[in-house]
C-alpha cells in the first residue's frame, strides 16, 4: 500500500508546488492523478519515486518511509516516464543485462524474464539495435521493460501514453491492465481523460498543487452533476483554479 | 590454530617481538571476523559500484568512436601539436618552415671530415662558404640581416685558432640554437682534435641504445619543461569530456535518474563512475606516454626547438612514480568536474564551466616552461603539485616526500569535494548542520 500524508513541496521560498496532498493507494489498484500542465503531477510522482524530497509530509510504501529506506523502496517501485531515459548508444538487450546486474537478479531468472517481457512488448525484433536507431514507441517500450526488470509491486508511471501512436498506446495500456491483474499497484499521471477513465479505479484531480476531488470516474461525474467525466473535470477545475 | 600464526610466533618470539606476536594472536579472531565482514561488504555493498565500473568501461569499448575519442585522438592531437611546434617557431622567427642551414665559413678540412663521419651532419644542414665568399656576404649586409632573423653563422679563423659563432643575442631561440650547436658539434670536434687530429670518436654508426643513453640526461631535462604540463592538461581534458558524458549528459537525458532509482546507493553510483573515469583516463595517459617515447625516439633530427627531444627515457622506478601520480591527478580532476556539474543545472553552462580549469592549466603550462625546479610548497598545490612531481622525475631530482605531498594535495581536496557534492545532493547528511 502507498500512503501519501500531508505532503508539501516548495522549490523556492515563496512558491509552493504541492500544497498538503494526502491519499492512499491499495494493492492491485490503478490510481490516476489527473490535472492540467503545471498542476504538480510530475513533482508528486518524483517525490513518490524518491527522486525528490518533500519539503514536509510523509510518503510510505508498504510501511517503509521513502526517505529512510531508500534502497529497499527502490526494490519495490518501478518509475517510468515518457521522456527517453536510456543510453542512446546501448541496445535494449545490453541495458537489460546491466540493470539486471544492478538489481542483483540471478542470471537465469533475468534471462527468462527478459524473453517474456521482450516478447510481450514486441521488443524482440529490435533488442540488439541501438536506442538511438529506435522510434519513439520502440524507445518507450524498451524503457518500460527495463523499468519493470525487477517485477516491482508498485509502478509509478508519469504520462504513460504521451507522444505515443495509437497502436503503441494501446499496447502500453493493455500491459498496464495485465500488470494490475497480476496484483501490481499502479499510480499514473495523465491529462488525457480517456486514459484516466478507461484505466483507473480511482482518480485524484490535482489543481494548483492540491487534490480537489477524488473517487472513481463515475463517482466524480455524479458528484459534479454532469453527463460525462470530461465535463465533470472542467467543472471541478473551474471551481478550484485560482488565477495568479 | 592457523599454521601461519604458529610460524609467526616461532619467528617473532626469539627475535624479541613477543608483544607483536601476542597482539596478532589476541586479535587474530577479531581480524578474521573483520576480514570476512569486509569481504561480505565488498560483495554486497560494492557490487553495485563494480557493476557501474564495468558498465562505464564497457560503454567506451563497445563504441569505436568513443574509444578513439578517449585513447587515440587526444594523444594524436598532442603528438601533432608538439611536432608542429618547432616548425611554427622556425616560421615565426625566420620566415622559413624548416630550420635554415648553418652557414659555415672557412671551415678546415678536418671539420668537414668530422661532420661527414659523425652524427653532427645529420642533425643540422650546412651551407659552406670560402673565406672570400663569406667576406662578400658579410659586406653586402646579408649576413647581419640573416643573423638578426635567426641564422647561425660559424666562421673559422685558423690564424688565431678561433671559431666565431654569429647569432642573435636578443633572441633566446637563436642563442639556444647556437648553444645546442656548440654542445653537439663544436665541443666533440674540439675533443676529437685534442685526442688525435683525424681519428675521431668511437661511434661512427647510429646505435639507438647508445644514443638514447647518451641523450637521456639532456632530453629528459628538455622534456621536463612541457611534457608534465601537457600530460596533466590532457588528463583534465579527457576527464572533463568523460565526466560531462557520464554525469551532465546522462542527467540531461534522464538516464542518471534511472540509475538513482536502482537499489544501489547514490554514493556508490557516483564513486563507480568516478573510478571508471579515473581508470580509463589513466590508461589513456599511459598510452600517451608510450606515444611520447615513440615520437621522441623517431625524432632523429632533434631540432633545438623540439618539444619532444630525441632520447627521452625514464627508468622503471621513475615510470612507477608517474604511473602513481596519473590516477591521483585523474581522480582529483574527476571530483572537480563532479563538483562543477552538480553545482550547475543547465547543460550549456556545465560545459562552459568545465572549461574554466583549462585556463588555470594553460597558465601553469607557461609557468612550468620558464620556471626552474619546483619549491617545497608547490607540491602541496592541487594539480600543480602533480605537474611538479612529474617534472622532478624527468629532471631526476624526485624525492619520496614530494609524492607524499602530492598524495595529500590530491586525496584531501578530492574527499572534501565528494563530501560537499554528496551533502548538496542529499546523498549524505551534514552532521554538523543536523546538530545545530
Amino acid at each position: 500500500m502507498i500512503s501519501v500524508k500531508n505532503v508539501h513541496k516548495s522549490y523556492t521560498k515563496n512558491t509552493e508546488t504541492i500544497k498538503g496532498v494526502s491519499f492512499e493507494v491499495q494493492d492491485g489498484v490503478i490510481f490516476g492523478l489527473l490535472g492540467p500542465n503545471g498542476a504538480g503531477k510530475t513533482t508528486l510522482m518524483q517525490m513518490m519515486s524518491t527522486l525528490l524530497k518533500p519539503s514536509s509530509g510523509i510518503i510510505t510504501i508498504d510501511g517503509l518511509n521513502a526517505q529512510d529506506d531508500l534502497l529497499e523502496i527502490h526494490r519495490r517501485i518501478g518509475y517510468l516516464t515518457t521522456e527517453v531515459r536510456l543510453d542512446p548508444m546501448s541496445t535494449p538487450d545490453k541495458l537489460w543485462d546491466f540493470f539486471a546486474e544492478l538489481y542483483d537478479i540471478p542470471v537465469k531468472e533475468s534471462a527468462s524474464r527478459k524473453e517474456a517481457i521482450f516478447y510481450k512488448l514486441g521488443i524482440t525484433p529490435f533488442r540488439n539495435k541501438r536506442i538511438i536507431e529506435l522510434s519513439t514507441g520502440m524507445k518507450q517500450k524498451a524503457s518500460i521493460a527495463i523499468s519493470l526488470i525487477h517485477n516491482p509491486p508498485v509502478i509509478i508511471f508519469d504520462e504513460p501514453t504521451n507522444g505515443l501512436d495509437i497502436l503503441t498506446s494501446k499496447q502500453v495500456t493493455d500491459y498496464l491492465l495485465e500488470l494490475k491483474k497480476e496484483g501490481h499497484s499502479i499510480i499514473l499521471s495523465t491529462h488525457i481523460f480517456s486514459v484516466a477513465e478507461s484505466l483507473c479505479d480511482e482518480i485524484a484531480i490535482l489543481v494548483d498543487g492540491k487534490i480537489v476531488a477524488q473517487g472513481s470516474s463515475e463517482q466524480l461525474t455524479k458528484q459534479a452533476g454532469t453527463n460525462t467525466f470530461e465535463e465533470a473535470f472542467f467543472k471541478i477545475y473551474v471551481e478550484n483554479h485560482v488565477e495568479e | 590454530m592457523n599454521r601461519g600464526i604458529k610460524v609467526l610466533q616461532t619467528l617473532a618470539l626469539p627475535l624479541g617481538y613477543g608483544t607483536a606476536s601476542s597482539f596478532v594472536l589476541a586479535y587474530y579472531a577479531k581480524a578474521k571476523v573483520l576480514l570476512s565482514s569486509a569481504l561480505i561488504i565488498y560483495n554486497i555493498r560494492m557490487r553495485g559500484m563494480r557493476t557501474i565500473i564495468k558498465w562505464e568501461i564497457g560503454r567506451v569499448f563497445s563504441n569505436w568512436q568513443r574509444a578513439a575519442a578517449v585513447f587515440i585522438i587526444p594523444a594524436a592531437v598532442m603528438m601533432v601539436a608538439l611536432n608542429v611546434f618547432p616548425y611554427l617557431i622556425n616560421y615565426m622567427s625566420t620566415g622559413s618552415v624548416t630550420e635554415k642551414p648553418i652557414i659555415v665559413a672557412n671551415a678546415p678540412d678536418s671539420f668537414i671530415d668530422y661532420l661527414e663521419e659523425t652524427e653532427g651532419s645529420t642533425i643540422y644542414t650546412y651551407e659552406f662558404m670560402t673565406e672570400d665568399e663569406f667576406v662578400t656576404y658579410w659586406k653586402s649586409g646579408d649576413a647581419v640581416r640573416g643573423i638578426e632573423k635567426g641564422d647561425l653563422t660559424v666562421f673559422f679563423y685558423p690564424e688565431s685558432n678561433n671559431i666565431y659563432i654569429g647569432c642573435n643575442g636578443n633572441s633566446s631561440l637563436s642563442m639556444e640554437r647556437a648553444d645546442s650547436f656548440w654542445g653537439v658539434v663544436l665541443d666533440p670536434y674540439n675533443d676529437a682534435l685534442e685526442a688525435d687530429g683525424g681519428t675521431i670518436l668511437n661511434i661512427n654508426t647510429f646505435n639507438p641504445v647508445i644514443k638514447i643513453l647518451d641523450y637521456r640526461t639532456d632530453a629528459n631535462y628538455q622534456a621536463s619543461r612541457v611534457i608534465p604540463s601537457i600530460i596533466v592538461l590532457l588528463i583534465y581534458y579527457c576527464v572533463y569530456s568523460m565526466m560531462s558524458d557520464m554525469f551532465a549528459s546522462e542527467r540531461d537525458r534522464g538516464f542518471y535518474d534511472k540509475l538513482l532509482m536502482s537499489p544501489v546507493s547514490p554514493q556508490h553510483i557516483v564513486l563507480g563512475k568516478i573510478i571508471s573515469c579515473t581508470m580509463l583516463v589513466s590508461a589513456a595517459s599511459y598510452m600517451t606516454f608510450l606515444f611520447l617515447f615513440i615520437s621522441s625516439w623517431l625524432n632523429r633530427s632533434n631540432s633545438s626547438t623540439s618539444l619532444i627531444p630525441f632520447g627521452l627515457m625514464l627508468l622503471p622506478g621513475q615510470l612507477l612514480v608517474i604511473a602513481l601520480v596519473i590516477p591521483l591527478t585523474a581522480f582529483l580532476c574527476a571530483t572537480i568536474c563532479l563538483s562543477i556539474i552538480f553545482s550547475i543545472r543547465r547543460m550549456k553552462d556545465v560545459i562552459l564551466n568545465l572549461q574554466m580549469p583549462l585556463i588555470y592549466l594553460m597558465a601553469d603550462l607557461f609557468f612550468q616552461m620558464f620556471s626552474g625546479d619546483s619549491g617545497l610548497l608547490e607540491f602541496l598545490i592541487p594539480i600543480h603539485g602533480s605537474i611538479a612531481v612529474i617534472k622532478a622525475v624527468f629532471r631526476s631530482n624526485f624525492m619520496i616526500w614530494q609524492l607524499v605531498f602530492v598524495l595529500i594535495a590530491s586525496i584531501l581536496p578530492s574527499v572534501l569535494l565528494l563530501r560537499r557534492t554528496f551533502i548538496k545532493e542529499g546523498y549524505i547528511f551534514d552532521k554538523r548542520k543536523k546538530r545545530s
